[in-house]
C-alpha cells in the first residue's frame, strides 16, 4: 500500500463535491511541487481504500483533470501528471493581475476596506466552486 | 443498461402486516445502490426476497434476469446477511473451504489474498473473531465466488467506527477491481452518502423514491422565504416536505426546472436532507440545513 | 457438501461412536465370560447363573446395555436430527448457506443421508451388540418377543432411530431453535415408540389361539416356546375359568396324581415363527414414518408452496418502473405515473 506519491483526504461536510476535491487537491500538489511530471496519481483502487468513497467518483476527478491537460490515463498502468503548473505562476497570467488591479480600485471606491473586500472574494469563490458541481 | 434487480408491485405480507407493499424497482448494473428507511421500513425483507430466502406474496421480482431460488439461480449474487452470521464452530479456513466447494465460481486466490490482507488467521474460529472481522469474512465469503451483484442488510449496523470505515473501504475496492453491482442497506446515511451513486428510499413498507443519486440532488432544492399559501405554489412543483411559521415557509421541493422565482432563496440539498425529507411523516418540525453550512 | 456435512457434524459423531467403541469392548469381554460360563453347564436349564441374570455378576452391563440401546434412538434424534436445521435458524448461518450456489433440496439431501444414516448405524450397532450379548439368555428364556425386549433386538432399533432422526429434523425446521425441537422430539418419539409397542404391534396379525390339556409351568400354565402371549387362561373339566389351582393333602385326587385332569387351557398368542417378521414389520413401519416427515421436509424447506400456486400478480399493465433516469426526459407525465408511490404533502407545522 502506498504506491501513490499523494494521499487524498475528503471532507464530506464541506458542501464541495467529493470529486471536486480531489480535483483540487491534484491541482492544489501540481502547484506546491508535490507532484512532478511523470508522477503517478493513486490508482482508483487505492484510492478508493483510503477514502471508502465510490470509485466513479474518483474516476470523474481523474477524467476532469486529463480533460483540463493536467493528467494522462495509462490504460493498464496508472494515471500520471503530465503538466507542470510552474507554468502558471502568477507571472503568466498578466492580463488577469490587471483585471484584478482595475476591480480592487473599484471596491475600495465603493468604500470596500481590506477584510470586506477578503470576505467577497471568498464568497464568490465558494458559490463558484459549488456551481460546478450539479 | 439491463437492470440487476427488477420489482414490480412486489409485497410481502407477514400475517397481518405488509412488511413490502407494492414496490416498483428497476436498479441498473454497475452502480453501488444504498438502500436506505428506518428500522421496520421493508428493507430486510426486500434484500432477503432478492436473494431467495422468502417468497414474494404479491408482484415480482427479477434478480439478474432470474427469479432468486437457491442454487445455480444464484451463483452471481453474494450476499451478506445482517448481523454477518458466520459459523461459531468453523475456522476461517473453513469457510473458504465451505465457499469453495459450494459454489463453482469461487476464486481460491482472491479469497486467500484478501484474509491475508485483511490480516485475519485462517486457523481461528468464527465464533472467536471481533464484529469486524465476522463482517469481512462475510464479506469475502461473498465475494470470492466473483459475484455480478453484492447484496449487503446492514453490514456495518453493529460495528464500531473504525470496523465501519475499514469495512466499506474494503468493499470499494472490490467495487474498482471487479465489475460488480452492490446493493446496501443502511439506516445511516453518511456512510452511504460517501460509497452510493444510486439511491433508493424505503419508509413504511413502500419505495418513496429511486434514483441516481446525481440526479436526485439536482433536482431537489431547498427553498426558503416568507410565508407562502401550499396552493399557490407552481404547478409543477413536487414538494416534498414543508414547514411553516407565521412569517416563513422552508420546503423541499422536487422539480426539473430551476427555481427562478426571485422570493425564495435557493439550497442545494444533501443527501441527508433528502432522506430526512422523505422518511418524515409530516409532523413536528424537520431541521433542514440545507448542504452549505 | 459432503465435506461440509462431516465437518458439522464431527463432534457428535466421534461422542457416540467413540462411546459405541468403548461400550463394545466391555461388552465383548463380558459377553465372552458369559458365554465361557454358560459352555460349562451340562443342560441349559443347570445354569442358574444364566437364568435370572439378574443375580449375577452382570447386573450392570446387563442395565447399561439395556438402558442404551433403548435410549440411544431418542438421543440420536435430539442430538444429531434436531439441530441439523434448527442450529442454522438460530445463529442466522441459514441466510449464508442457503445463498450459496448448492440448492436447498441437495443441502438437505446430503444431510439427511449422512447424519441419518449415522443414526440409524449406531443404533445398529448398539442393537447388534446386544443381541449378541444377551444371546445366551435369550435362547435359554425363550423371551425375546416379549413386549419389552424386543424393541432392544435385532432390527427395531434401526427403525426406531431412523423416526427419531425424522421427528428431529421436522422439530428443527418447524421450530427454528434447537432446544424446544430437541425436547419436543422426545416428546413425541416416546409417545408413538410407546403407542406402536402397546396398541399396534399386537395388530400386525391376528394372533393365534391354542387350547389343551392344562400343563403347569414355573409361573402357572406353560405356553407355547417363545411366544408373546396375550393371554393364557385356566377352566376347570366342566369349563369355566378358573383363576387359582389349589390342592391340598386332603383331596382325593392327590394320591393318583390326577388332580390336574379334565382341566384345560387357552391361550391366545403370536407364536415364535413371526418374530422375524414382526421384527420386520415394526422396524418397516418407523421407516415409512421417517420417510414421510423427510418428504415433508424436502417440501416445506423449498418454500412449500403447492405447484402452479406462484405469487399473485397484482396487475398485467406495463411495469411503473421507477427509474428516474429512464423516466427524466424533461417531461413530468412519468412522474405522474407513479403517483401512489408519491409522498403525501406534508402538513403544517404547529
Amino acid at each position: 500500500m502506498g504506491e501513490g506519491v499523494i494521499e487524498f483526504h475528503l471532507d464530506i461536510r464541506s458542501g464541495v463535491a467529493p470529486y471536486r476535491q480531489i480535483v483540487d487537491q491534484v491541482r492544489r500538489a501540481v502547484r506546491l511541487g508535490l507532484l512532478r511530471e511523470g508522477d503517478q496519481l493513486p490508482t482508483v483502487k487505492e484510492a478508493v481504500g483510503q477514502l471508502a468513497i465510490n470509485p466513479n467518483t474518483v474516476l470523474k476527478a481523474y477524467k476532469e483533470l486529463e480533460h483540463a491537460g493536467l493528467v494522462s490515463a495509462r490504460p493498464g498502468i496508472g494515471t500520471f501528471v503530465t503538466a507542470q503548473v510552474h507554468d502558471e505562476t502568477i507571472a503568466a497570467h498578466g492580463p488577469l493581475r490587471v483585471d484584478l488591479v482595475r476591480w480592487l480600485d473599484k471596491a475600495r471606491q465603493a468604500g470596500l476596506d481590506d477584510e470586506s473586500i477578503e470576505a467577497l472574494f471568498r464568497d464568490a469563490l465558494q458559490e463558484d466552486m459549488t456551481q460546478g458541481v450539479a | 443498461m439491463n437492470a440487476v434487480l427488477e420489482a414490480e408491485g412486489l409485497s410481502k405480507r407477514y400475517g397481518r402486516r405488509w412488511a413490502l407493499t407494492d414496490c416498483d424497482l428497476s436498479i441498473p448494473a454497475g452502480r453501488v445502490v444504498g438502500l436506505v428507511g428506518p428500522n421496520g421500513a421493508g428493507k430486510s425483507t426486500l434484500l432477503n426476497m432478492a436473494v431467495g430466502l422468502l417468497p414474494p406474496t404479491e408482484g415480482r421480482l427479477d434478480v439478474l434476469g432470474r427469479t432468486p431460488k437457491a442454487g445455480a439461480a444464484l451463483a452471481g449474487v453474494g450476499f451478506v446477511a445482517q448481523g454477518t452470521p458466520v459459523y461459531a464452530g468453523l475456522s476461517v479456513a473453513d469457510h473458504l473451504r465451505l465457499g469453495k466447494h459450494l459454489n463453482p465460481t469461487w476464486d481460491q486466490a482472491l479469497a486467500d489474498e484478501r484474509i491475508s490482507r485483511l490480516r485475519l488467521d485462517p486457523s481461528q474460529k468464527g465464533g472467536k473473531l471481533s464484529g469486524g472481522q465476522q463482517a469481512q469474512l462475510a464479506l469475502t465469503v461473498a465475494v470470492a465466488k466473483r459475484p455480478e451483484l453484492l447484496v449487503l442488510d446492514e453490514p456495518v449496523a453493529s460495528l464500531d467506527p473504525l470496523a465501519r470505515r475499514e469495512f466499506l473501504q474494503g468493499l470499494m475496492e472490490i467495487v474498482a477491481d471487479q465489475e460488480v453491482s452492490v446493493v446496501l442497506s443502511s439506516h445511516l446515511v453518511a456512510d452511504l452518502e460517501r460509497v452510493c451513486d444510486y439511491l433508493v428510499v424505503l419508509v413504511d413498507s413502500r419505495v418513496r423514491i429511486a434514483g441516481d443519486v446525481d440526479e436526485l440532488l439536482a433536482t431537489h432544492h431547498l427553498l426558503s422565504g416568507p410565508f407562502h399559501d401550499m396552493d399557490r405554489l407552481p404547478r409543477d412543483w413536487e414538494v416534498i416536505h414543508a414547514s411553516h411559521t407565521a412569517r416563513q415557509s422552508t420546503l423541499l421541493v422536487r422539480s426539473d426546472q430551476p427555481i427562478l422565482d426571485p422570493s425564495w432563496a435557493v439550497d442545494r440539498v444533501s443527501m441527508e436532507d433528502l432522506v430526512l425529507a422523505y422518511m418524515s411523516t409530516g409532523e413536528g418540525t424537520l431541521q433542514l440545513t440545507g448542504a452549505e453550512r | 457438501m459432503t465435506w461440509l456435512t462431516w465437518r458439522q457434524f464431527r463432534t457428535q459423531a466421534l461422542v457416540v461412536f467413540g462411546g459405541l467403541a468403548l461400550l463394545a469392548v466391555v461388552t465383548i469381554i463380558t459377553g465372552l465370560q458369559i458365554r465361557q460360563l454358560a459352555s460349562g453347564c451340562a443342560a441349559p436349564t443347570d445354569c442358574s447363573m444364566l437364568v435370572g441374570i439378574e443375580t449375577s455378576n452382570f447386573v450392570g452391563m446387563e442395565l447399561l446395555l439395556r438402558g442404551a440401546t433403548l435410549i440411544l434412538p431418542a438421543v440420536t434424534g435430539m442430538f444429531f436430527g434436531a439441530p441439523l436445521i434448527a442450529r442454522e435458524f438460530e445463529t442466522g448461518t441459514h441466510r449464508m448457506i442457503w445463498t450459496q450456489s448448492v440448492s436447498r433440496s441437495r443441502w438437505l439431501a446430503v444431510k439427511v443421508l449422512v447424519v441419518g444414516a449415522a443414526a440409524v448405524l449406531a443404533s445398529g450397532l448398539m442393537s447388534w451388540m446386544t443381541t449378541w450379548w444377551f444371546g445366551p439368555d435369550d435362547s435359554l428364556q425363550m423371551d425375546k418377543f416379549v413386549d419389552a425386549t424386543f424393541g432392544i433386538r435385532d432390527v427395531a432399533p434401526m427403525g426406531y432411530a431412523a423416526f427419531a432422526f425424522a421427528v428431529g429434523l421436522t422439530a428443527g425446521l418447524l421450530f427454528r431453535r434447537v432446544l424446544p425441537a430437541m425436547a419436543t422430539t422426545l416428546v413425541a418419539f416416546v409417545a408413538v415408540r410407546m403407542v406402536v409397542q402397546m396398541v399396534v404391534r399386537q395388530r400386525f396379525a391376528a394372533p393365534l389361539v391354542v387350547t389343551g390339556a392344562f400343563t403347569p409351568g414355573p409361573n402357572g400354565p406353560k405356553g407355547p416356546n417363545g411366544s408373546w402371549i396375550f393371554s393364557g387362561q385356566i377352566f376347570d373339566p366342566s369349563g369355566h375359568p378358573v383363576r387359582e389351582l389349589r390342592f391340598g393333602p386332603g383331596d382325593a385326587c392327590v394320591a393318583n396324581n390326577s388332580c390336574l385332569n379334565g382341566y384345560t387351557q387357552r391361550f391366545v398368542y403370536q407364536p415364535w415363527s413371526r418374530y422375524w417378521p414382526f421384527q420386520w414389520t415394526e422396524t418397516g413401519l418407523f421407516v415409512v414414518l421417517a420417510l414421510i416427515l423427510v418428504g415433508f421436509c424436502f417440501w416445506w424447506i423449498n418454500g412449500h408452496r403447492l405447484p402452479g400456486s406462484g405469487p399473485r400478480v397484482a396487475r398485467a399493465a406495463a411495469p411503473r418502473a421507477y427509474d428516474e433516469r429512464t423516466a427524466h426526459d424533461g417531461k413530468t407525465a412519468p412522474r405522474g405515473a407513479v403517483e401512489t408511490n408519491q409522498p403525501r404533502l406534508m402538513g403544517v407545522d404547529r
